[in-house]
């Protein structure tokens, strides 16, 4: 803890070099999550190559979380890689890192790992679609469950740099759905959006769908 | 004794005979005999059998029209199917107890209390008579001459009827106090096994014997007539040939199955004196088919092979070795199967029959049925059998089809034919195996046994490098390989190659636990020194965290294997080890051992050196002492004076008496040489005696120790050291 608290490249760099010299697991998820808090990407290395193909999911989890915070190079690639654990829970957090990182190549392992019903990458697609993907993203809804998709949902109305004809399309593809969940989202998406100013007209096609769908 | 007479001139009939007199259909001409079959009467007389070959010789070859006949349907039926065109013939309601049988131009079945026989070509009735507590065991046809058995229990009260048809009337009917086997017809003779030892050959006109054979120590329950041949037994098969008349096994001409564990382990021929199975009894699904073949003393089977059923498959086995030439699953379960010259008769439970190719296995042909079928029989005649296969049968891939399944009725097939792959050497059975292994859907002790079998494997070493090339992966849904049974075939093969793919399998976290000892082990067998850094990572990595045996144990071998290859390598990781608390309580007691061990064999070597430094130093101060002129009265090797120090030739000539002990203790422990490390006291005294390698200390030291040193007058220990060899 006194080595977080000095925070340096150092200090990373040593506990780097005491991850590879093999800890109790306790130890190790402490230490790989403690890199994490330093966020040098001195520590990549280490991270890298200790912490990602350990043996213990919880570790590997645990490092790809600290190697999105370090960002040192070539973390895509090794977290995308991490999208063919055994582990459930190691699967779900490269996806979710993969968003983070804006990693626009890991778009097609997401799209895959979603069709093998990883929904953690439903969000993380959110972020990163383009151009045509966002229509592939959002052939998902209703294919899959409404709360898989809605996170990935909000993600993709809070974008800036989707169209607003593209949002609405996929208000009109919500209302197609008309359950009730999809009410309620249209509701708090509508009330989401401020009154005036960009997708105005999409808070608007919101709400207006949203009383369209009947209780 | 034999005797038989007309029923008419016979005054007293018990109610048996008066019974069979009585129920024999209209228009048959008949003639009941008794005791015809008597144990009196002489056998094997050369004549005669000499005779009985002669007429089978002359008769001219049988012109046999191919049928398939039995029983199916619900309610049952039997029906006639015609081979040669594929036309069913007839279909009539019916529900045999026992096998229909063939006998000449009627089929003969066994319907509730009668014996009942059908026009072949029509299915019209024939005729019928009372069973009068017989079984129907058997029948045979040649031409328009059939014949067929009924037959008791064995035993005192043993009795049997032998009934002879010409066209659909029955001409003759002779009882015995024998039991019955399964007859044949041939030559114009009627042959009958009966007794379990005797084969009758009886004028099929007149029903006279013209020969007997018996062969001691076989049992005869079948006759079979084949290409001009007669064949008779049930244990094994013996052609008729000359050499019968000896009525001994070993001196006729026979055939003997090998032995198998087969699957049902079904016998060599239904024994045909017990009560026939039922029409529905596994024992039509689960036997053995074959066809004689061979001429003169060679007795064969029809294309070499034996074929065993069991339920749905087929195995082609070598008819003296036994060993698996092909394997066939049929899509239904079969009910009946025919060998015939180069292929296999099969028919199916939806009322198909297929024609498999006797060399691969290979569907030649397959004709459709329009009705289910429980049993089915061929009586085979010129079959048009498709286009012969060309391509020699991957059988490993047919039994690994086999072995593959969930059908726990076929288990016992499946782990036959799993036995059956193991035993095949090449590539493609250890590719069989190796997805056998892995198989998802392969029943538990299936899988568990192809591990075994691919641990074991010495050679395909191509398949086992492609499988352990491939790694779990969740997105493309690539399953993870056996890498421990793999691991353990790599050593097995030598597969140097597999050193970096089981690198890679050592860090991939989807390994489970209990694989990596196996992986530690061929890593440190196949390349050490290649895997010496991965092997030396991974100890310092998971040291501390060893939570499962089989890590616990990996992490103990590679520890192992690291100290016996690089001491020094792994020196720093073993003092690590040693003193972190954190390390298991087994790893950091290994630890200490070793280092203690590598301390133990420094020392040794360091007292080795010191000591050949001694010796160099001793061989050059007697090179410079022999290099000076020699004073006339000195003694050069034993003196009377006091000697200052012990030199080399002294110890040699004190040891020279137990030298012949010590090389014959180097003889029995295959060495060729032993250094021997010697600390001597100015007394004479031994202060230590010690000898490379250490193997020989105990029975090298006492002989040394045995023979006392001269006294010197250095008041220092001496040590000596030099090379015995043998």
């Amino acid at each position: 803890m006194e080595l977080v608290q000095v925070g340096t490249p150092d200090a990373a760099v040593l506990i780097a070099e005491r991850l590879r010299q093999g800890l109790p697991r306790a130890l190790v998820v402490h230490f790989v999550e403690t890199l994490g808090v330093l966020g040098h990407a001195s520590a990549g290395p280490a991270l890298i190559e200790v912490g990602l193909p350990h043996r213990h999911p919880d570790v590997r989890a645990a490092a790809i979380r600290a190697v999105q915070a370090c960002r040192p190079p070539g973390a895509a690639l090794a977290i995308r890689a991490r999208l063919s654990d055994p582990a459930p829970s190691v699967r779900a957090a490269a996806a979710v890192a993969l968003g983070g990182l804006h990693d626009h190549d890991s778009v097609e392992p997401l799209f895959l790992v979603l069709d093998r019903h990883l929904y953690e990458a439903a969000p993380s697609l959110a972020s990163l679609v383009q151009g045509d993907e966002i229509r592939r993203l959002t052939a998902y809804v209703g294919r899959l469950p409404f709360d898989v998709m809605s996170p990935a949902l909000t993600e993709l109305f809070a974008r800036e740099d989707i169209s607003e004809r593209n949002k609405l399309d996929l208000v009109a593809q919500l209302q197609e759905l008309g359950t009730a969940e999809v009410k309620v989202f249209l509701e708090d998406l509508a009330d989401s959006i401020p009154a005036q100013g960009r997708d105005a007209r999409v808070r608007q096609a919101a709400s207006d769908a949203a009383m369209r769908i009947v209780d | 004794m034999n005797h038989r007479m007309p029923s008419s001139s016979r005054p007293a009939l018990g109610s048996l005979v008066a019974g069979l007199a009585l129920v024999v259909g209209s228009g048959c001409a008949q003639s009941i005999h008794y005791d015809t079959f008597g144990i009196a009467a002489p056998d094997n007389r050369p004549e005669r059998i000499e005779a009985v070959l002669a007429r089978l010789a002359a008769a001219p070859a049988p012109r046999e029209h191919g049928v398939a006949y039995g029983v199916g349907g619900d309610p049952s039926e039997l029906f006639v199917t015609d081979l040669e065109t594929g036309r069913e013939l007839w279909r009539q309601p019916a529900q045999p107890r026992s096998w229909p049988h063939l006998a000449g131009d009627v089929i003969v079945s066994h319907e509730g209390e009668r014996i009942v026989a059908r026009d072949v070509r029509t299915g019209a009735q024939r005729f019928a008579f009372p069973d009068h507590g017989l079984w129907l065991v058997g029948a045979a046809g040649s031409g328009h001459i059939g014949a067929f058995t009924l037959s008791s229990n064995a035993g005192v009260t043993a009795h049997a009827e032998l009934v002879i048809v010409h066209g659909t009337e029955v001409t003759q009917r002779l009882s015995a106090r024998h039991v019955m086997g399964s007859p044949e017809v041939a030559a114009g003779m009627v042959m009958v096994p009966w007794g379990s030892q005797y084969l009758s050959f009886l004028d099929a006109r007149t029903a006279e014997e013209v020969a007997r054979v018996r062969v001691r120590g076989s049992v005869l329950g079948h006759a079979f007539a084949q290409g001009g041949h007669v064949y008779m037994g049930q244990r094994d098969l013996f052609r008729l040939t000359p050499t019968i008349a000896s009525g001994s096994r070993e001196d006729s001409a026979h055939y003997v199955p090998p032995t198998v564990d087969l699957p049902g382990r079904p016998a060599f021929m239904v024994d045909p004196y017990q009560e026939p199975p039922a029409v529905d009894s596994a024992i039509s699904r689960v036997r053995l088919a074959f066809r004689p073949s061979g001429t003169g003393e060679d007795v064969r089977l029809t294309d070499d092979t034996l074929y065993a059923l069991f339920h749905q498959v087929v195995f082609a086995l070598d008819a003296e070795s036994g060993a698996v030439r092909w394997a066939y699953r049929a899509q239904q379960n079969l009910t009946g199967a025919e060998p015939i010259d180069g292929a296999l008769l099969l028919a199916e439970d939806d009322g198909a029959i297929t024609i498999l190719d006797a060399r691969d296995g290979s569907v030649s042909r397959r004709i459709e049925g329009s009705h289910a079928t429980t049993l089915v029989r061929f009586h085979v005649g010129d079959v048009q059998r498709g286009p012969a296969a060309t391509a020699d049968p991957d059988v490993g891939a047919q039994l690994s089809a086999i072995a593959d399944h969930r059908d726990m009725r076929l288990s016992a097939a499946s782990i036959f034919a799993l036995r059956s792959l193991r035993a095949l050497p090449g590539e493609g059975p250890t590719a069989s195996l190796v997805g056998l292994c892995e198989s998802e859907t392969a029943a538990r002790p299936i899988r568990e046994e192809a591990c075994d079998g691919l641990a074991e494997r010495s050679d395909g070493q191509q398949a086992v490098l492609r499988a352990l090339a491939r790694h779990a992966d969740f997105v493309s849904g690539t399953r993870l390989p056996a890498v421990a049974p793999l691991a353990d075939a790599a050593v097995r093969m030598g597969a140097v190659a597999a050193v970096p793919l089981l690198v890679e399998h050592l860090w991939d976290p989807a390994t489970p636990d209990e694989a990596l000892p196996n992986i530690v082990a061929a890593l440190s067998t196949l390349g050490p020194a290649e895997a010496a850094p991965a092997l030396l990572r991974f100890l310092r990595l998971y040291h501390a965290d060893a939570a499962t045996n089989g890590l616990r144990i990996a992490l103990e071998t590679a520890m192992n294997a690291l100290a016996e290859l690089d001491a020094d390598l792994v020196q720093p990781a073993l003092l690590e080890i040693a003193s972190d608390e954190a390390s298991s309580s087994t790893l950091r007691l290994r630890a200490q051992y070793l280092l203690q061990q590598q301390a133990s064999r420094r020392a040794a070597a360091e007292a080795e050196r010191q000591a050949e430094l001694d010796a160099a130093a001793e061989e050059e101060a007697a090179a410079q002492a022999a290099a000076r002129p020699a004073t006339p009265g000195t003694r050069t090797v034993v003196s009377t004076e006091p000697l200052s120090h012990l030199t080399r030739e002294v110890a040699l000539v004190t040891l020279e008496p137990v030298m012949p002990a010590v090389r014959a203790c180097m003889s029995d422990a295959g060495q060729d040489s032993v250094r021997l490390i010697l600390v001597v006291n100015p007394t004479g005294e031994w202060s230590a005696v010690g000898t490379s390698p250490a193997s020989l200390q105990t029975c090298v030291a006492p002989l040394v120790r045995s023979q006392r040193m001269p006294a010197v007058t250095s008041s220092l220990r001496q040590r000596l050291t030099f090379v015995v060899s043998r």
